[in-house]
């Protein structure tokens, strides 16, 4: 764990300097776009971005522009884990060799969801294998927003994308059970001394775990929900609304897994029942009631797993 | 001046580490592994100071290797056949954003079926996408190659990456003496890696930005790539006058001449079968028969001028492929389309004639090149070629 | 105010080589991208019941709130209406871009 300086406890410790700036064709309400402003502030101006295909690409620095301050590169949709260990492993032989000088400088991979649970899978857990001193922070959305909301390795069961729509002979939607990122890399990467997961509805727990991840020598994981209006079809102003539902519904959990041990990092007091969040979203609308009660049982068991005690346990 | 006997990945390893490379990213695939086992021992035994990171497959491989250069180090990586394919994405980024990277290719016949033999399609494929191509001839000439990549990959006029293909086997582990640089040759020809453009937080840049989708920007930076491989063509020339100053070894950077005056049939080749070729034109000379052999050095840019100059007044031109282009223009293979392309036009043009030969990793004999020599001196008699494409040595 | 500026373009001799631009500089926004015309409505701060908590300058996606003002950037400000529903203080309403006359 680090010191209380880097904490971010309130407004007061938030960096007033933009290090992504206005100007960038995100949708209004956009939950990644407020994730890489709250990343970057929380890292500061000695960083640099590798930034992999994807919505944070294609809607941010688009028609040949940037909104970004601190140095950005793009990288490919799956290499979001080779990107950051290659520009890591420079720094390193760089400074080791002196032919850079200074302080330390922040690498962060910033994939999204499909970036990360699928194609950039192999150069994720290469990333985390290889040692190289970087943070992979996987803004997680739930879906390949970018080409249109399709489904990715961490769409939930039950949403509607445009490759599992529900239809007549398939009612569900997304019948798939996603996987557990964090979980993924905590559990098979030993060199991997922080996961954790967290929301941008919680800004200052995710902006003190960016910094924590950066001060780590070596690989670091964070995956952060980043509700988006289009794919979860709600209203532009509700993103930290339904991003706090989901961590208060037990859908989301804010953990840390340092050097093997997970901890919470919040706890709700009493959890609410999962409807509340799922009829929040338009893309579980077609969701039955019995639907809404599997959601819940697996939620439940989840809750338990992890040691919190189950809405339904009240 | 050292003498040493060495393959020519130790030969090519023993460049990297004169180059004083900071960043080695490695993955394992016959023919070329052998060059990352030596780089491992030479830094783990400190012999110099890199960092060696172990990718997860070839297309990590290569993006390490991309992002590493941008970052401001001088990378070395390498793969060979189907594993150079599975590294298509960055290789074709790698070239479009400018990096200088440096790899070397152990030629190798694409799967399937799996075939350790050498071929040059795992090279040529990718003839198109803005990476300088170096093939070498021997050990020697690989690790001279080598040097002269990252001299010429790096000038701040070209920002191109440059691939040093060296034939499976035939080169990567074939034993012969070189000559090994002294670090202060090194340093004299090849200045420190450093460029405009970098991921520096002192001077923030985005770097690739998605751009205008109906043409507003990429259409420009097409023709950046072209310019960018013209001006290599300026460099490779100069580095190559730097490199016989300093090193003593003088090559033509283009192409190399074999026995081509006044020749009746000529061969153009890549590679180190070009050995074979050259005893079977010494031979056939003795007797009286004017023929002669033409290796391609740099394949890209490709030195259409200086083929243009010594074939257009040959009797007939043929040339080897070790390469394979199904469905190609008159059934041709790369070697054979480009240089056809490259004399097209000319009045007295000779005809060219296609000979397939040494693909999987056959032997092409003495033997096989005086047969094709035969074939081009009765196509030079009468000025005209029997047949396209020959196969050498096909079991019919 | 001038709404999608777009970047004049350059010749192939002019762009930088490997697709480079400058970045934004520091306390800068991108001057090329002014998205402020994508509103259909906008937030509106009643001074008065504001406790200047700053929640709405944190979780605005485009930085468009500023921080001494606690006023939305007009030329940037797409009406998502974040700002609104987070206002502990329910200081901020969202009204209709039709309320306002052109320039206002």
């Amino acid at each position: 764990m680090m010191g209380v300086s880097l904490e971010v406890k309130s407004i007061s410790d938030v960096p007033r300097e933009e290090y992504y700036a206005s100007g960038h064709r995100t949708c209004a309400g956009c939950g990644p776009a407020i994730m890489c402003k709250l990343a970057a502030k929380a890292a500061g101006p000695r960083t640099v971005i590798l930034g992999a295909t994807g919505c944070m690409y294609v809607a941010n620095t688009s028609y040949y522009l940037t909104p970004w301050v601190v140095p950005w590169m793009h990288t490919q949709l799956g290499a979001g884990g080779s990107a950051g260990a290659g520009t890591a492993a420079a720094f390193r032989a760089l400074m080791r060799k002196r032919k850079l000088r200074g302080e330390k400088i922040n690498v962060i991979a910033l994939c999204g969801d499909g970036a990360t649970a699928d194609i950039g899978m192999n150069a994720l857990s290469g990333g985390m294998l290889s040692g190289q001193d970087f943070l992979y922070i996987c803004y997680d959305n739930q879906s390949y927003a970018n080409t249109g909301i399709q489904a990715s390795g961490t769409t939930p069961w039950g949403a509607w994308t445009t490759f599992t729509p529900p239809g007549r002979a398939s009612p569900t939607g997304n019948v798939r059970l996603n996987k557990n990122l964090a979980r993924l890399v905590a559990t098979g990467h030993p060199s991997v001394e922080y996961v954790a997961t967290a929301s941008i509805a919680f800004p200052f727990d995710f902006m003190t775990k960016v910094r924590e991840g950066l001060a780590v020598d070596g690989p670091a994981f964070i995956q952060v929900q980043t509700p988006c209006p289009k794919g979860w079809r709600f209203d532009s102003s509700r993103t930290i609304e339904v991003g706090r539902l989901s961590v208060e519904t037990g859908s989301w959990f804010l953990y840390e897994v340092v050097k093997g041990d997970l901890r919470l990092t919040y706890r709700p007091r009493e959890l609410l029942p999962v409807a509340e969040y799922v009829r929040a979203q338009g893309r579980f609308a077609h969701l039955s009631e019995t639907d809404i009660e599997t959601v819940q049982k697996r939620v439940d068991e989840a809750c338990r797993e992890i040691g919190l005690a189950p809405s339904s346990e009240r | 001046m050292v003498r040493r006997v060495v393959t020519g990945v130790i030969a090519i390893a023993n460049a990297v580490k004169l180059a004083d490379v900071d960043v080695i990213t490695a993955y394992p695939i016959r023919p070329y592994t052998g060059v990352m086992n030596e780089l491992a021992r030479m830094v783990a035994d400190g012999e110099f100071d890199a960092e060696y990171v172990i990718a997860d497959c070839e297309h990590s491989q290569f993006e390490m290797a991309k992002h590493a250069s941008m970052a401001g180090a001088r990378v070395f990586t390498g793969s060979a056949g189907i594993g150079f394919a599975y590294a298509y994405e960055p290789i074709v980024v790698t070239a479009s954003d400018r990096a200088p990277v440096v790899a070397m290719l152990g030629d190798r016949t694409l799967d399937d079926p799996g075939c350790f033999g050498v071929e040059h399609t795992d090279a040529l494929a990718d003839r198109d996408l803005g990476w300088i191509m170096f093939f070498a001839e021997n050990a020697q000439e690989a690790l001279d190659m080598t040097l002269m990549a990252y001299r010429v990959a790096e000038d701040a006029r070209v920002l191109l990456p440059a691939l040093v293909c060296c034939d499976g086997h035939f080169i990567t582990h074939v034993y012969r003496p070189i000559d090994m640089p002294e670090s202060e040759q090194v340093k004299a020809f090849l200045p420190p890696y450093n460029r405009q453009y970098l991921l520096d937080p002192d001077r923030p840049v985005s770097i690739a930005p998605q751009v205008g989708s109906s043409g507003e920007h990429a259409y420009e930076f097409r023709r950046q790539m072209v310019e960018a491989m013209v001006a290599a063509r300026r460099i490779i020339s100069e580095a190559s006058e730097d490199f016989g100053k300093i090193f003593g070894r003088k090559y033509p950077p283009f192409v190399e001449e074999y026995m081509v005056q006044g020749a009746d049939a000529v061969l153009i080749i890549l590679g180190n079968m070009s050995m074979n070729a050259r005893e079977a034109a010494r031979q056939l000379r003795a007797k009286g028969e004017r023929v002669g052999v033409v290796r391609i050095r740099t394949y890209r840019p490709f030195p259409d001028v200086e083929l243009q100059k010594v074939l257009v007044s040959a009797g007939a031109v043929g040339v080897v492929d070790c390469n394979f282009s199904y469905g190609s223009p008159l059934g041709g293979g790369i070697v054979c389309n480009d240089v056809r392309s490259a004399l097209y036009g000319f009045p007295r043009a000779p005809p060219v004639v296609d000979f397939f030969a040494g693909l999987g990793g056959r032997e092409v004999t003495v033997e096989d090149f005086i047969g094709m020599f035969r074939i081009l001196l009765t196509a030079a008699r009468t000025r005209k070629a029997e047949k396209n494409v020959y196969w050498i040595g096909l079991r019919e | 105010m001038s709404y999608g500026l777009k970047k004049p373009l350059a010749s192939w001799k002019e762009m930088p080589p490997g697709v480079v631009v400058p970045a934004v500089p520091p306390g800068g926004k991108n001057a090329w991208y002014k998205t402020g015309n994508w509103r259909i409505q906008r937030p509106v701060v009643d001074k008065k019941k504001c406790t200047k908590c700053r929640i709405c300058w944190l979780y605005c996606p485009d930085s468009a709130i500023q921080y001494e003002l606690l006023e939305a950037d007009l030329e940037y400000c797409k009406g998502c209406g974040i700002c609104s529903r987070e206002c502990p203080a329910k200081a901020i309403t969202m009204v209709s871009e039709m309320k306002f006359r052109p320039g206002e």
